[in-house]
């Protein structure tokens, strides 16, 4: 008698077996979270999706319900979040007075949860804020904020391209601008490496004003249109706009009117279409200038006529 | 002469009868010896042949010799030989020689699995002579027990491994089973709610559709009656001073009918709030239906991930934002 068991018609059952048994028994953990913190989950997410299309009201209104519900049960990690949010919205609403708020109680909050990522957070979020209040004061504070928020990242191993960048804007804020132009090319390091185009976006169009300013049109065109790229990518309308004006310009500067009459074109359409008349007239503006330098007469007398029925409505659509 | 003269017939010819009953007796043991010597295979012719073992174990004389389980002859000596070995003879019977050629073998086999042992021999080729007296036939070793044994010794181990496997209480299969009775239990209760969701909405819905259709009923009624008296009231407008006695009666007719309707919505309030509570108990157990859905283990599997706390991007640019 020979007797063998051949193990893999054993085995191989027995291991199907036991990951259906798994994949149908314990596959997920139990949705245990109390309800309030479910549903300012939902709140947060729905305010970092309204952050992100640039509705910045609606998103404040989001994290505000998203801090009520997890106040209402002391969820302090949950508050940190929504504080850092409620602040960074904030100073995109021009509100840094609100925003430093915000983050200050943020920041005594992630000490509390002994959170040093979200404690770095706040605090990169704060100086950012200082930035804006424009204070000269308050600039050189915003630069020992955001030290010491890289200082924590260096002991939790995150490398920030945005904090880098921000750095570098302080340097430009205090007309430091060889070192602000080696800040931005150590960022743009960094952000390509995390794949985060929008920092990298960032980098590239403040690059571009830093080679601008420097008198290098050709280099400067070639960063902005990068920029432009990566900014198409985000749909933000203020950053694409912005990179319009500036190749508008540089084109002008350049003496490709062609160019710049076309840059200037587009810039109108995204601002009628973003409503903003100041950007409208602006843009209006330069085309009859360019127009008229082009001897393009008709297409002068009709940006002129555009401009004009602006003035008189506020807006055109 | 004779002396004495026999006078009893039995004794008469003695003699003869003594002899006859020796004879017979003879023969007798004559025929047993025979029959004895034939089942003894003693008048039979043989030859001898003999093979060589390792091991004289299992081996004894007299044992019997079979090919295909027919007795051809028997163990005839078994002896120590140099190096150990064992030279067992066998001595066959002669009528059976054709079967035994050269390349024929023998092995030592047992009757069932714990019979009696005998020396079982195997066909040799059918082209070779047969075996000579005295020849060597060659001997191979069967698989006892022992080898056996030991190849089932390390799938012995391997089926104790697997039995402990499953058997461990905290192992994956028992904890899995203990899930799986826990989900039968839960997929139970949820059935119940269920069920008991049903038969409220039932009740629910059969309500509301009775109260509905007794309102559009009377609502027609009403709305035919109003349409009647207006078209009346236009018809006879210019006359309408003449009239008007006959007008304000239809009209205290309207307003009966709207006095009626209103006693009925009345009388019908505290139904149509029971069953708007009602459809409220409904609505909180479809609530509590479908969390419990969730929670359980088909519901986790289409439930999406819940969310995690996220931030905005710090956004590390200058470029500020334009005043609408």
């Amino acid at each position: 008698m020979k007797a063998q068991i051949n193990k893999p018609y054993i085995t191989i059952p027995l291991f199907a077996l036991i990951v259906l048994a798994l994949s149908f028994g314990c596959a997920r953990a139990p949705l245990n979270l109390p309800a309030q913190e479910m549903k300012s989950l939902d709140y947060e997410a729905t305010g970092v999706e309204a952050f992100k299309a640039q509705d910045f009201q609606r998103a404040l209104s989001k994290f505000k319900e998203a801090l009520r519900l997890n106040a209402s049960i002391d969820n302090r990690r949950g508050m940190v979040f929504d504080l850092i949010n409620l602040g960074r919205v904030s100073v995109e609403l021009g509100l840094a007075d609100a925003a430093l708020d915000y983050l200050s109680r943020a920041e005594t909050l992630a000490l509390a949860v002994n959170d040093d990522k979200l404690l770095s957070e706040a605090i990169a979020a704060s100086a950012k804020a200082l930035l804006w209040k424009g204070d000269k004061v308050d600039i050189e504070t915003a630069r020992a904020r955001l030290s010491r928020s890289i200082e924590i990242d260096s002991k939790t191993g995150v490398r920030s391209g945005g904090k880098l960048n921000l750095m570098a804007a302080i340097s430009v804020e205090a007309g430091e601008y060889a070192e602000a132009a080696r800040q931005y090319e150590a960022a743009l390091k960094v952000n390509e490496g995390n794949s985060d185009e929008l920092e990298a976006a960032n980098s590239l169009r403040a690059m571009s004003t830093l080679s601008e300013r420097a008198g290098n049109s050709a280099e400067a065109i070639l960063l902005r249109a990068k920029a432009y790229d990566l900014d198409r990518k985000s749909g933000d309308a203020v950053k694409i706009m912005d990179d319009l004006r500036s190749l508008a310009k540089l084109y002008d500067a350049a003496g490709n009117r062609g160019q710049a009459l076309f840059h200037y074109a587009r810039l109108y359409d995204a601002a009628a279409a973003n409503d903003l008349t100041q950007t409208v007239r602006e843009s209006l503006t330069e085309l009859v200038r360019l127009s008229t330098e082009t001897g393009d007469v008709k297409a002068a007398e009709d940006y002129k006529r555009i401009l004009e029925s602006v003035a008189d409505n506020g807006a055109q659509k | 002469m004779e002396i004495i003269e026999e006078k009893d017939k039995r004794f008469k010819k003695l003699e003869w009868k003594i002899g006859l009953m020796v004879v017979v007796a003879l023969a007798g043991i004559a025929l047993v010896i025979v029959y004895i010597g034939i089942q003894k295979d003693l008048f039979i012719s043989k030859y001898s042949v003999y093979f060589i073992a390792d091991s004289g174990t299992g081996f004894k004389e007299a044992m019997p010799v079979r090919l295909s389980g027919f007795k051809i002859g028997r163990v005839k000596t078994i002896e120590l030989i140099e190096g150990a070995q064992v030279k067992v003879t066998v001595e066959l019977n002669r009528k059976y020689d054709k079967w035994m050629k050269l390349g024929a073998w023998a092995t030592l086999a047992k009757e069932g699995f714990i019979g009696e042992s005998y020396v079982e021999v195997a066909l040799g080729h059918g082209e070779e002579r047969p075996l000579e007296d005295g020849e060597r036939m060659p001997y191979m070793k069967a698989r006892g027990m022992e080898e056996i044994v030991e190849e089932v010794k390390p799938v012995l181990r391997e089926v104790k491994d697997i039995i402990h496997y499953v058997n461990d209480p905290e192992g994956e299969i028992k904890k899995t089973l203990v899930n799986v009775k826990n989900l039968t239990a839960d997929m139970s209760k949820t059935r119940q709610k269920v069920d008991d969701l049903l038969d409220s909405s039932n009740i629910a819905i059969k309500r509301i559709d009775t109260v509905l259709k007794n309102t559009d009923a009377r609502t027609g009624e009403l709305i035919t009656n109003v349409n009647s008296k207006i078209t009346s009231l236009t018809e006879k407008a210019e006359g309408a001073v003449a009239k008007l006695p006959a007008i304000a009666e239809k009209v205290d007719g309207i307003a009966e009918n709207v006095r009626k309707l209103t006693g009925g919505l009345a009388n019908d309030g505290p139904r149509i709030r029971e069953i708007i509570a009602n459809a409220e108990d409904a609505s909180i157990q479809s609530k509590t239906l479908i969390r419990g859905v969730r929670e359980g283990w088909p519901g986790r599997l289409m439930t999406p991930e819940p969310k995690k706390p996220e931030l905005v991007p710090l956004d590390g640019t200058m470029l500020k934002r334009p005043v609408k």
